[in-house]
């Protein structure tokens, strides 16, 4: 079961494009963006190597189970709904985004919440389900859309206007402190282990933690790739013109022997692929930390309890869908980053404090 | 009984002794009868010694109630009472033109080369002499038809899942109808839980070697009487995709050929689509010079293009149709008149594109790639659902909808296996417990 964590990790590294980390990164390109990269990667990897080393004495246990042995239940449930809600925001940002951005430069006919309604029918019928088959549907669409969004991101280094002198230009203010937002940011690369909280109840044996060095030079790879790629071609001055710094560097690109010649329909609808796949994930994960939050009294069982949660999420993204444009979008973006670092810590201590009042009693 | 004319009933005399054979003539092997039961009973000195001779040749239980006795009679069997005291039935039943065809359906360049028969018990003669292990059990039925019909399940009993067998025994005890069951795909439908999806979830074959292979690989074969098709259960995506030359060729050549399939699956089922999302919502996705040929071959068609597709979707589907039900004499004329005919003079006429008939063909084409018919009607049914779906809402539709179809078949279960998943326990035994 190994691969599937390697899995969500490695989609949670690709759909930063959607959750307007560039954007962020970008915006404080000259205020320690750079540290805040740097930084990023020993800080991901020690809460990945964390997280698994202290799981991994919590067998088949999810974050439900954990938090129960050191706290009272009701603080317990607190610490549930709150990381519910970080998930679930999580998911709807990149719907918001991705729905976005796909009908404006796909199908600008369509209406946002006719468009969005179309995402979320198949997220809902997709997450619903139990967490294998959530894993083995991430899977599938990993395998059909990486090797296209490799030949994209290996072709904009290959491209003529890929300027090195504009990376080399950002690169010169590597001494500038990093911002919290800047870090909050490049850390969202490595969150992907936090999909464990629910998907470890699913795996037979918890991870090794040796594999921390893969993400860490993934993590890095990725992110510099989608820091530097639109800087390099708009320049390090007019890339903060743009809303969607990538949708427009993606467009400046062509293949100029393939059948589809704009890369800007491919990348999107390849992204629109991965982002459903990461929705779907983490809409799971929130549904599945809520059913833990009800009253036992309730059965887990029922499957109208799920339909329940999923209408109320497919709700709250179509009200948000109706009144933001895309500025509150990444506003909203940008402060969800803010909190989601100081409670993935929270969590990760409190896993990493568990696990040591296990191994003492 | 005595009603039917077939039914005879005869009396044998031969010193003191008076023996009545009953039997159904139109079933029972005359000679047969003739050689085993009356020659021997003139050649007996005593009747305790023919007696004893009868009970030789039985081979199962005598049934002793009059009702059991009746169905032997209509299964073939004679029965014999020797001075009303002593009762049996022996089978007499003539062997009906039962030697294996040459496989049709799925046709192998290089495997073997029969199907199985009309015969369950050819079959079952066909199967024990292919699979020459002694924990292949056999275990026959009946069904809950009227008239009921006779079954035979397979399994290795030391590589079988037994809760995919106890699944599928509870399956085939559920089913009881009013209407005979004649045939595997019948069944099929009978036993799915789900009794309107789209996806098989069982593989109907008529190959004994690919029973064989799925039997060695811990699934459940089902054979039913009358009809040279079987069931294998459970089925999963990736069956459906696999002939049984990938097996026996070469390993790049038949992963290339699996490729092939895959290729041919995404043509099907997104070709039509992609037609009409290109022409009608995103043109700018193409070269410049494509979309200018296709606006240009477009020019003389007076209507939408989801139209143009579907006009020439549905010419090529009644094609299909009508060359599967006719003789094989007329079949060729109908798909030279349809195909090249109509083809050719619908372009001309400014009816469809020239590139249309491309598309159709291809994806007429790359739908006969599949293997497996059920999997072929399935898709053939599914690339309207996307066509639907792209002339609403576009190309983004398109790839929405095919996520779709993916999260749709990785939800389907298939007696506790998951129905699709990236790498399949395909070729190797199937684990006792799924792993993972």
């Amino acid at each position: 079961m190994n691969r599937y964590f390697v899995y969500l990790v490695f989609l949670n590294m690709l759909v930063n494009i959607v959750s307007y980390v560039p954007q962020i990164l970008i915006g404080s390109r000259f205020q320690g963006a750079i540290w805040a990269i740097l930084a990023s990667v020993p800080i991901g990897m020690l809460l990945i190597y964390t997280c698994l080393k202290s799981m991994s004495r919590f067998p088949r246990q999810g974050l439900t189970d954990i938090l129960d042995s050191i706290l009272p239940r009701w603080i317990g449930r607190v610490l549930l709904l709150m990381s519910a809600c970080q998930f679930f925001m999580a998911g709807c940002i990149s719907l918001l985004s991705i729905a976005d951005t796909s009908i404006r430069y796909i199908s600008p006919e369509t209406p946002l919440v006719m468009g969005i309604f179309m995402f979320l029918i198949v997220i809902c019928m997709a997450a619903v389900h139990r967490t294998k088959q959530v894993l083995y549907l991430v899977e599938i669409i990993l395998f059909i859309d990486v090797p296209l969004i490799l030949f994209i991101i290996v072709k904009a280094f290959w491209n003529r206007s890929y300027d090195w002198d504009a990376v080399a230009t950002v690169g010169m203010s590597y001494s500038a402190l990093p911002t919290w937002t800047a870090l909050s940011a490049a850390t969202y690369i490595f969150s992907g282990y936090s999909d464990l909280v629910v998907v470890h109840k699913a795996f037979k044996q918890t991870p090794s933690p040796k594999s921390v060095w893969l993400f860490g030079a993934l993590g890095l790879a990725i992110l510099f790739a989608s820091f530097s790629i639109p800087i390099a071609f708009q320049g390090a001055d007019g890339v903060s013109d743009y809303i969607y710094p990538w949708i427009i560097t993606a467009d400046s690109m062509r293949v100029e022997l393939g059948i589809v010649e704009r890369v800007l329909p491919l990348f999107l609808l390849l992204y629109s692929g991965i982002s459903l796949g990461s929705i779907i994930v983490r809409w799971h994960i929130a549904s599945d930390l809520l059913k833990d939050c009800l009253p036992s009294s309730w059965s887990r069982k029922k499957p109208l309890t799920s339909w329940i949660f999923f209408a109320f999420f497919a709700s709250v993204s179509l009200v948000l869908a109706f009144f933001f444009n895309e500025n509150n979008i990444l506003a909203v973006g940008r402060v969800w980053l803010n909190f989601r670092l100081p409670s993935e810590v929270l969590i990760v201590a409190l896993i990493l404090i568990a696990a040591r009042r296990r191994r003492t009693s | 009984m005595a009603e039917s004319s077939d039914f005879v009933i005869r009396q044998l005399d031969h010193h003191d002794t008076t023996v009545h054979l009953f039997y159904l003539k139109s079933i029972c092997d005359d000679l047969k009868i003739q050689r085993d039961l009356v020659l021997p009973l003139y050649q007996a000195d005593r009747a305790e010694s023919y007696e004893n001779y009868v009970r030789s040749l039985i081979n199962q239980k005598t049934s002793s109630s009059p009702g059991q006795l009746l169905e032997r009679v209509i299964k073939g069997e004679a029965i014999v009472c020797i001075e009303d005291t002593f009762i049996a039935n022996v089978p007499m039943k003539k062997p009906l033109n039962s030697s294996p065809g040459p496989a049709e359906v799925e046709v192998s360049v290089v495997g073997p080369k029969h199907a199985f028969s009309e015969e369950l018990d050819t079959n079952m003669n066909v199967i024990r002499s292919r699979y020459t292990e002694s924990s292949l059990t056999v275990e026959r039925a009946n069904l809950e038809s009227h008239p009921k019909t006779e079954i035979a399940i397979f399994y290795d009993r030391e590589l079988v899942d037994p809760e995919v067998l106890e699944g599928i025994k509870k399956d085939l005890k559920r089913i009881s109808d009013h209407i005979v069951i004649q045939a595997a795909g019948q069944l099929q439908r009978k036993m799915s839980p789900a009794r309107r999806t789209l996806f098989p979830t069982v593989m109907i074959t008529e190959r004994p070697d690919r029973v064989v292979l799925n039997l060695s690989q811990g699934k459940v074969a089902i054979l039913v009487q009358g009809t040279p098709f079987g069931i294998v259960a459970p089925a999963v995506f990736y069956d459906f995709m696999t002939a049984m030359d990938d097996v026996y060729s070469h390993y790049w050549t038949s992963r290339f050929l699996l490729v092939l399939r895959y290729i041919g699956l995404f043509f099907n089922l997104t070709m039509a689509s992609f037609y009409v999302g290109l022409t009608s919502y995103n043109p700018e996705f193409l070269r410049v010079q494509l979309a200018l040929s296709i606006a240009g071959s477009r020019a003389p068609v007076p209507y939408p293009s989801f139209i143009e597709v579907l006009f020439m979707l549905l010419m090529m589907e009644l094609l299909t149709e009508a060359s599967i039900r006719l003789p094989r004499t007329i079949g060729s004329t109908a798909t030279t008149v349809g195909g090249l005919i109509l083809g050719t003079a619908a372009t001309q006429a400014g009816l469809v594109s020239n590139i249309m008939i491309i598309i159709v063909a291809c994806v007429a084409i790359s739908n006969f790639v599949l293997p497996i018919n059920e999997m072929m009607f399935s898709m053939r049914v599914m690339k309207y659902v996307f066509l639907g779906i792209t002339t609403i809402f576009g190309i983004m539709g398109l790839v929405i909808a095919f996520i779709g179809l993916i999260v749709h078949l990785t939800r389907k279960q298939n007696y506790g296996r998951a129905y699709l998943r990236f790498f399949a326990e395909n070729g190797k035994v199937v684990p006792r417990k799924e792993a993972g």
